[in-house]
């Protein structure tokens, strides 16, 4: 016994298939279709849908009847032998051929037959008035074959010239339960039934017969010799544990054992759901040839190279440089020397020059705040990213795509590559969003504030130095200055030294100041650059790592359903 | 014997107008998968085969003897038929289906010389043993046949074994004469049909067989039997009846029910106006059929040149787009003027302070300019790191070409296949980003080399005025800074000065002239030696659509030996 058959013995083809594992594995088998979508293989998903619609509608049918087809090439002797089995000429048969134009069904017993028959549109229906047992339905071995649920269908032939013929059979092919391939001794090796046919249905072989009619045309050891020839060529075709039954419809022979042989499939009260269960199997296994093994894990944060591509694209350096020159600005306003702070506002601003937010909510003088621009225009004005920088967005994205697509199918992988996508507009303005809704400033340092406070008393122990000191001059201009002798400090007197050290404690103050606000201004830029990566990373998750993900998580799910479809 | 002469004279006209023809065929070779070429692919092969095998042969040796060929389904009863018109047993028969493989040719001893392999069938050995080697044929020869006349045993045409499928087909393509068996059972199966009709197309003469049939159903299928052959052209064709019957121990049928098939071959040998008159027939509407199947396959071989063509375009368009995105990428001055400025500071080699002075001399000149043109201020990301951003420029662009390039050709007839088999081509080659770079730094060295001859006899001066330049400038910042504590706008004035005299100082060294053709040859450069390493890249391409080599004249050729058979017809 081969591997094959042992494995074929184990997931038990062969034994009773429960509706409800059916109807689980249709429903993963769907599942499936639905994750890949379009990733899958069109046809072969097509032909999955078809599959799954018509499991639904089969196991909807009332009724637990059991559809056997007898199949074959023109001239074999299928309509002789449906009607051997039915026990009148139900079926005509002729030396013209081809014989059989539409398919022909014989419906035994008393269950509704209807609406199965009107599902596989047979028109031609014949309902057999089975005697008792022990009458016609006697076999060999005395047991009663009860074909109560049966219905019986004489198919036209795959093989004549008529091509409407091999429509029809190609249609009902995928709608009957167990199928009877009806061959001759003339025809058993044509390539239309085992290249066509048996070979492509091969998934089915638990609910298949093979009967070599018109074996009286032959001698017993001829017929030994075909019947060994076509099980060779029937396990060549992929299905090796099919019965070969020898008939003769002519003579009657082997009949009753075929009889005998349905009876068994039509009892079991399984068939239909074993040949769904092959259908679906069959299309799980089609399906899985498009789906990889494993899909590479990709992380949800964004690796570093991309994050950099992505800021620099994001004109997040020139960001940060003005974040740099606002800190020191805003610094000098405080700190500078107050006689001269109102140079700097001659500068522009460097972050509203860029339109980003200063998370400045003060209403300005029109009552326009610069949320409220930004929220009319949404748009900050950092320049465009030069070529290189899209490029290398472009190269960290491609290296994602190639990572994350590794080793899949192409239809999955191109999806992936689809889903990490290009630098268009839409990223382009979530970077800028990222960007313009990051707040750039932070609380203002409490060492500005005791800066401005000695500036403003250096600045006014200076005033008050020379207003004393102009007072002194008018005073000596009025000679009335040996009135008010000013105090001295050494040999020099106060309001010297108050507008002296007024001015130059100011001045060392500022540049004090200026070298803090250095430090300062490079600090903010350290946190003010940590925020924004944090935001661009959120971009490269949400927008490019995200679908990638999703990608892969499709991938999975279909690859997860489709093994359980096919168990 | 005017007419004899005329029609040898005609005959061998007619061989090298078809020797030519098959030699046009020979090369019109159709490697791509464009839509519908199957069936050219499929016809120009049965052209080549039947030429060789049947029509020049035939031609060179118009009075060999007549080669019926016995064809038909599996289990019809062909080598049974042949035998019994032999009268002994020559070649296999039995229940086992497919019987014959090997085929079997019985001729008259006298007729053996006609049969070897220059002659006929090059491709076929010639055994005199049974074999089942499809490569074989069996020559057997018997009085039974009489001289002029070979009959050939040929495997089915249906069965599930394809070399006995493409043999039959190959010998059929060979024969005078078909004797096309069928049976009963199988008279209305469509393979025998789709031979039938090109036996029609081709006015080939046919005789049938209805074998194995009933006594009882022989009125109602012959006559129906009659009526599709009518139909599909084939009424002039005589039907043989041979009942099912029992046969002897050798497996003979009695010759009764063979009676009238071989006499009618018996006649046609024995009356040579006849039997030339069939070869003519055959011989004829072979060559007709060819002819006009012919520009099937010259019009395959248009439609792959014009596949190639288009592929080629595409390829060129996608490596093209990546040149002038890398060209307009370019363009923007400061790849070049901070690359130029660059080497320019290496190789006067003023320190690193004064570098860095000199790099925010160029900074505020770029501000400056962007203030005038209201333009926000460039980005210096490029400037700064020129090495990555030219590197990964051009290792985007490949990719983008090569993906791209994939792109299209999968839309493309015949490109899809390419691709499929190719899943590499979808990436640049796996050192594009290796080559690049050295591509890069070899650019980079190009453009110091550069510098450095035309700046030659003016390095020293160079190097004082830089200094000097740099130095007043540092001079003149400094007081200002500690006269108005960076307030002012005098360091920005001082700068801006400096910077026009860093421009004036580069000018004058180099001459205006000259500073632009740098920048501009620096450009060129680097475009050409982009161009070098995508060449390599389209090269892995169109390596693949050279192994497709397509002679352009091949259609032109093919009609021209058309035309010339039809002439010569």
């Amino acid at each position: 016994m081969s591997a094959r058959d042992l494995l074929r013995r184990a997931t038990g083809s062969q034994q009773a298939v429960s509706r409800e594992d059916l109807e689980a594995r249709a429903a993963s088998l769907e599942e499936a279709l639905r994750a890949g979508g379009e990733r899958l293989d069109p046809d072969a998903a097509g032909r999955g849908r078809a599959v799954v619609a018509k499991v639904g509608e089969r196991t909807g049918l009332a009724g637990g009847r059991t559809v056997v087809a007898l199949a074959g090439a023109t001239g074999s002797g299928k309509s002789s032998l449906f009607n051997a089995l039915v026990g009148s000429d139900v079926a005509r048969v002729g030396a013209r051929r081809p014989t059989t134009s539409t398919a022909t069904a014989a419906v035994w017993g008393t269950g509704p037959a209807g609406p199965l028959l009107d599902w596989l549109r047979v028109g031609r229906r014949h309902e057999v008035a089975e005697p008792t047992a022990g009458g016609d339905g006697v076999d060999a071995s005395g047991g009663a074959t009860d074909l109560d649920g049966l219905v019986l269908l004489d198919l036209p032939d795959f093989d004549s010239r008529v091509s409407s013929h091999r429509e029809e059979v190609d249609r009902l092919l995928q709608l009957v339960d167990v199928f009877v391939w009806v061959t001759d001794p003339q025809k058993y090796a044509d390539a239309v039934i085992h290249e066509d046919y048996l070979a492509r249905l091969s998934d089915h072989g638990a609910t298949m017969l093979a009967v070599l009619n018109q074996a009286d045309r032959l001698s017993p050891e001829g017929v030994a010799a075909c019947q060994q020839d076509l099980r060779r060529l029937l396990s060549r075709d992929g299905v090796d544990d099919v019965e070969v039954i020898l008939t003769s419809a002519s003579t009657g022979a082997g009949v009753v054992e075929l009889r005998h042989r349905i009876a068994r499939s039509v009892q079991g009260h399984n068939a239909a759901e074993q040949r769904l269960l092959a259908d679906v199997r069959g299309s799980a296994r089609e399906l899985r040839a498009g789906v990889a093994e494993s899909e590479p894990s990709v992380g949800e944060d964004a690796d570093d190279e991309l994050v950099e591509a992505l800021s620099r694209a994001a004109g997040i350096p020139i960001v940060l440089d003005a974040v740099q020159r606002d800190y020191r600005n805003e610094a000098w306003s405080s700190t500078g020397w107050p006689f001269t702070r109102w140079v700097r506002a001659l500068r522009p601003d460097p972050l509203k020059r860029l339109r980003l937010p200063t998370g400045d909510d003060r209403r300005g003088e029109a009552g326009v705040t610069v949320r409220d621009v930004r929220s009319a225009l949404g748009r900050s004005s950092l320049p465009p990213p030069t070529p290189a920088a899209r490029s290398a967005v472009s190269l960290a994205v491609r290296t994602l795509g190639d990572r994350a697509s590794e080793g899949l199918p192409p239809r999955w992988a191109d999806a992936v590559i689809e889903a990490a996508g290009p630098l268009d507009a839409d990223l382009g303005d979530e970077l800028d969003q990222a960007v313009v809704t990051t707040p750039l400033r932070a609380r203002r340092p409490a060492w500005w504030g005791v800066c401005n406070l000695l500036q403003w008393l250096f600045a006014l122990t200076a005033v008050a130095g020379l207003v004393w000191l102009v007072v002194l001059a008018v005073l000596g201009w009025l000679q009335m200055d040996t009135l008010f002798e000013p105090p001295r400090l050494g040999p020099v007197p106060w309001p010297v030294v108050l507008l002296g050290g007024g001015l130059v404690a100011g001045l060392l103050l500022a540049v004090l100041g200026r070298a803090v606000a250095r430090v300062g201004a490079r600090r903010r830029r350290r946190v003010v650059a940590r925020r924004l990566r944090e935001s661009v990373e959120r971009v490269a998750g949400g927008h490019i790592v995200a679908p990638v993900r999703q990608v892969l998580a499709d991938h999975r799910r279909t690859r997860e359903a489709l093994d359980g479809a096919r168990g | 014997m005017t007419d004899t002469s005329l029609s040898a004279q005609r005959s061998a006209q007619m061989v090298t107008t078809l020797v030519q023809l098959r030699e046009a065929l020979e090369t019109a070779r159709l490697p791509l998968d464009v839509p519908e070429v199957e069936p050219a692919r499929k016809a120009r092969a049965e052209m080549i085969d039947q030429l060789e095998d049947y029509v020049l042969p035939r031609l060179l040796q118009i009075d060999a003897p007549l080669l019926t060929v016995v064809g038909g389904s599996s289990g019809a009863g062909k080598s049974t038929l042949v035998n019994s018109l032999v009268g002994e047993r020559v070649t296999e028969t039995g229940v086992l289906r497919p019987t014959t493989r090997s085929p079997v040719l019985v001729h008259n001893p006298r007729d053996a010389d006609w049969f070897d392999k220059a002659r006929i069938l090059p491709d076929l050995e010639r055994t005199t043993r049974a074999s089942a080697d499809p490569g074989a044929l069996q020559l057997v020869a018997s009085e039974a046949i009489p001289a002029g006349l070979a009959v050939l045993d040929a495997p089915d045409i249906d069965s599930v074994e394809e070399q006995n499928r493409t043999l039959a087909a190959q010998l059929l393509g060979a024969a005078d004469l078909w004797l096309f068996v069928t049976s009963a059972a199988r008279y209305a199966d469509q393979v025998p049909w789709e031979f039938l009709k090109q036996a029609a197309e081709r006015s080939a003469a046919v005789a049938i067989v209805l074998d194995r049939t009933q006594p009882s159903a022989i009125t109602e299928v012959s006559a129906h039997l009659a009526r599709m052959l009518t139909a599909r052209g084939l009424r002039d064709s005589p039907l043989f009846i041979v009942p099912e019957g029992e046969v002897d121990e050798q497996g003979l049928l009695p010759s009764t029910t063979v009676r009238e098939i071989r006499a009618w071959l018996g006649s046609l040998a024995a009356d040579a106006e006849a039997r030339t008159g069939v070869v003519r027939q055959t011989l004829e509407g072979a060559i007709r059929s060819i002819s006009r199947r012919a520009h099937l396959v010259a019009d395959a071989c248009a439609e792959q040149q014009q596949a190639v063509s288009r592929l080629h375009e595409d390829v060129e368009r996608a490596y093209r787009q990546a040149e002038t995105e890398i060209d307009q990428a370019s363009a923007d001055g400061t790849l070049l003027r901070g690359e130029v400025l660059a080497r320019w500071q290496e190789f006067v080699g003023t320190g690193e302070f004064l570098r860095r002075v000199d790099a925010g001399v160029s900074r505020l000149r770029d501000r400056i300019t962007a203030l005038l043109k209201g333009a926000p201020p460039p980005s210096r990301n490029l400037g700064e790191a020129l090495q990555s951003g030219a590197a990964s420029l051009l290792t985007s662009e490949g990719q983008s070409a090569a993906a791209a390039t994939v792109r299209h050709w999968r839309r493309l007839g015949g490109g899809a296949a390419l691709v499929a088999a190719h899943p590499d081509l979808a990436q640049g080659s796996a050192d594009l980003p290796d080559t690049i770079d050295r591509t890069v730094r070899d650019w980079q060295g190009y453009v110091l080399e550069l510098v450095r001859e035309e700046g030659k006899d003016k390095r020293t001066g160079a190097r004082m005025l830089a200094f000097g330049v740099n130095g007043i400038a540092v001079v003149l910042m400094l007081v200002a800074f500690s006269q108005t504590g960076g307030l002012i706008g005098a360091e920005v004035g001082i700068a801006g000065g400096a910077a026009v005299l860093a421009q004036r100082l580069l000018e004058a060294v180099f001459g205006d002239q000259a500073v632009r053709s740098l920048a501009a040859k620096a450009r060129t450069e680097l475009i050409r030696r982009t161009g070098e390493v995508y060449a390599a890249e389209r090269a892995r391409f169109e390596r693949l659509l050279d192994d497709v080599i397509l002679d352009p004249e091949q259609p032109e050729r093919l009609s021209a030996a058309r035309a010339a058979v039809e002439t010569a017809r």
